[in-house]
C-alpha cells in the first residue's frame, strides 16, 4: 500500500516536472504576446473605474471620454439642421406679407366687379380729370362744385380702394 | 485578513502604484502556466493566447481592487469561462462551416518555416526522452474529460490547493478531489511505461 502510495507521489512529481519543462519551452512569440496582454491589462487597471467599460480609443484624448460624446453630438447637430431647414420661417422685416389666398380672391373679385371693369375701360376718365382739376385749384383738398355731367355716382377719392368697392358693392 | 505579497510589494500600502505593481507581478507569475492550461484545453495556440489575454483584462477591469490572495482563483475562474466560450464559438463555427461547400481544409495558421526548421544543436538522449514524455503527456491530457483535466492542471501545474481549485472550478472540494483522483488514474494507465 505504502509502495503504491510512494509510486503515486513519484508519478505526480514526474508529471509536475514534465509540465514545468513544457512551461519553460514556451516559445518567444507566445511569451511576447503574453507580455503585451499583461501590459494591456495593467493599463486597463490604471484607468478610472467609471471609464473601464469604454474602449481605450474613446478615452485616449485628454484622459476623458470626450470622443464618446461625438456620435451623440453629431446626431443632435444633424437634427437641429434638419429642423432649421424644414421649419416655416416668418417674413423678413421690410417685405410685405403675401397673403396668397386673400389676394387671389380680391383680384378675382376686382376683375369680376362691374365698376372695376369700367375703371379699366376708362369709363371714369372724366371724373378723374375733374377731380384732379379740383385738387389743383383747391390745395386744401376740399372740392367744391358739381360733378361733371354723366357721372351718376358720388365723387370718389383719387385713389380708389378696390376693397372698398368690393364692400360697397 | 493577512495582506498578500508578490515579490517586494507590500499590499498594506493602499496606493494605486503598489497595487499596480502587485498586479503586474501576479500576472507575470501566472501567465505562462495559464497559457499552457488554456492550450491543453483548446489545443490551439492563438486561441489560448486570446483566452489568457481576455482573462487578464477582465481580472484587471473588474477585480483588481479585490484582495490579492483572491486573484488566482478568480483569474482561473475567468479563464475557464473564456475557454468554455471559445469552445462554444468553435462548435458553432464548425457547424456553420460544415455547410459551406468551399471551406478551407483547416483553419490553422500557416506554419512559420523558421520556427519549424530543425535546430542545429545536438539533441542529447535525455532531451529526446523528455520530449517524448511531454508529447505523450499532452496527448493523454487532451483525452481527459474537461473537468478532470482542469482539476489536474490547476493542482499539479499551478499548485492550487483543493479549496482554491474548488473556487476556480466553481464546485465543491469533494468534486475537486474526485476529478483529480480520476485524472491521475487515467494518466497512470496511459503513461505507465515512462512512469516505470
Amino acid at each position: 500500500m505504502s509502495r503504491d502510495l510512494n509510486g503515486g507521489v513519484e508519478f505526480e512529481r514526474q508529471l509536475r516536472e514534465l509540465l514545468e519543462e513544457g512551461v519553460r519551452r514556451v516559445a518567444g512569440r507566445a511569451r511576447s504576446r503574453l507580455n503585451q496582454a499583461r501590459h494591456a491589462a495593467l493599463a486597463e487597471a490604471a484607468r478610472p473605474r467609471r471609464l473601464r467599460h469604454l474602449p481605450l480609443w474613446s478615452t485616449a484624448w485628454s484622459g476623458g471620454p470626450r470622443w464618446s460624446w461625438m456620435p451623440a453630438a453629431g446626431a443632435v447637430a444633424a437634427a437641429a439642421l434638419v429642423a432649421f431647414v424644414l421649419w416655416p420661417h416668418p417674413p423678413q422685416a421690410g417685405y410685405p406679407a403675401i397673403e396668397a389666398s386673400h389676394t387671389t380672391v380680391a383680384d378675382l373679385d376686382l376683375l369680376a366687379d362691374h365698376d372695376g371693369m369700367e375703371l379699366m375701360q376708362g369709363g371714369d376718365g372724366q371724373f378723374y380729370e375733374w377731380a384732379m382739376s379740383q385738387a389743383e385749384a383747391d390745395p386744401s383738398g376740399q372740392a367744391s362744385g358739381a360733378a361733371p355731367q354723366g357721372q351718376s355716382h358720388a365723387p370718389r377719392s383719387p385713389d380708389p380702394d378696390p376693397a372698398a368697392d368690393q364692400n360697397s358693392g | 485578513m493577512p495582506a498578500a505579497s508578490y515579490g517586494d510589494v507590500d499590499l498594506t500600502d493602499s496606493s494605486s502604484i503598489a497595487r499596480s505593481r502587485a498586479l503586474s507581478q501576479f500576472l507575470a507569475s501566472i501567465e505562462v502556466r495559464a497559457f499552457k492550461i488554456a492550450q491543453a484545453a483548446l489545443r490551439h495556440e492563438d486561441d489560448a493566447l486570446d483566452a489568457v489575454q481576455d482573462a487578464m483584462l477582465h481580472l484587471a477591469r473588474a477585480y483588481s481592487q479585490r484582495p490579492a490572495e483572491e486573484w488566482k482563483p478568480l483569474f482561473y475562474r475567468i479563464l475557464e469561462n473564456r475557454i468554455r466560450d471559445t469552445q462554444r464559438r468553435r462548435t458553432v463555427r464548425n457547424r456553420v462551416m460544415s455547410w459551406l461547400p468551399f471551406r478551407a481544409e483547416t483553419d490553422q495558421d500557416e506554419p512559420d518555416p523558421i520556427a519549424e526548421a530543425a535546430s542545429d544543436e545536438p539533441q542529447p538522449v535525455r532531451r529526446l526522452e523528455i520530449e517524448e514524455a511531454m508529447s505523450a503527456l499532452e496527448k493523454a491530457l487532451a483525452l481527459l474529460p474537461r473537468r478532470q483535466q482542469q482539476a489536474f492542471l490547476l493542482r499539479t501545474l499551478e499548485g492550487l490547493d483543493v479549496a482554491q481549485t474548488a473556487k476556480a472550478m466553481g464546485c465543491s472540494e469533494g468534486s475537486v478531489k474526485t476529478h483529480y483522483f480520476r485524472a491521475l488514474q487515467t494518466l497512470r494507465a496511459q503513461l505507465g511505461e515512462f512512469h516505470t
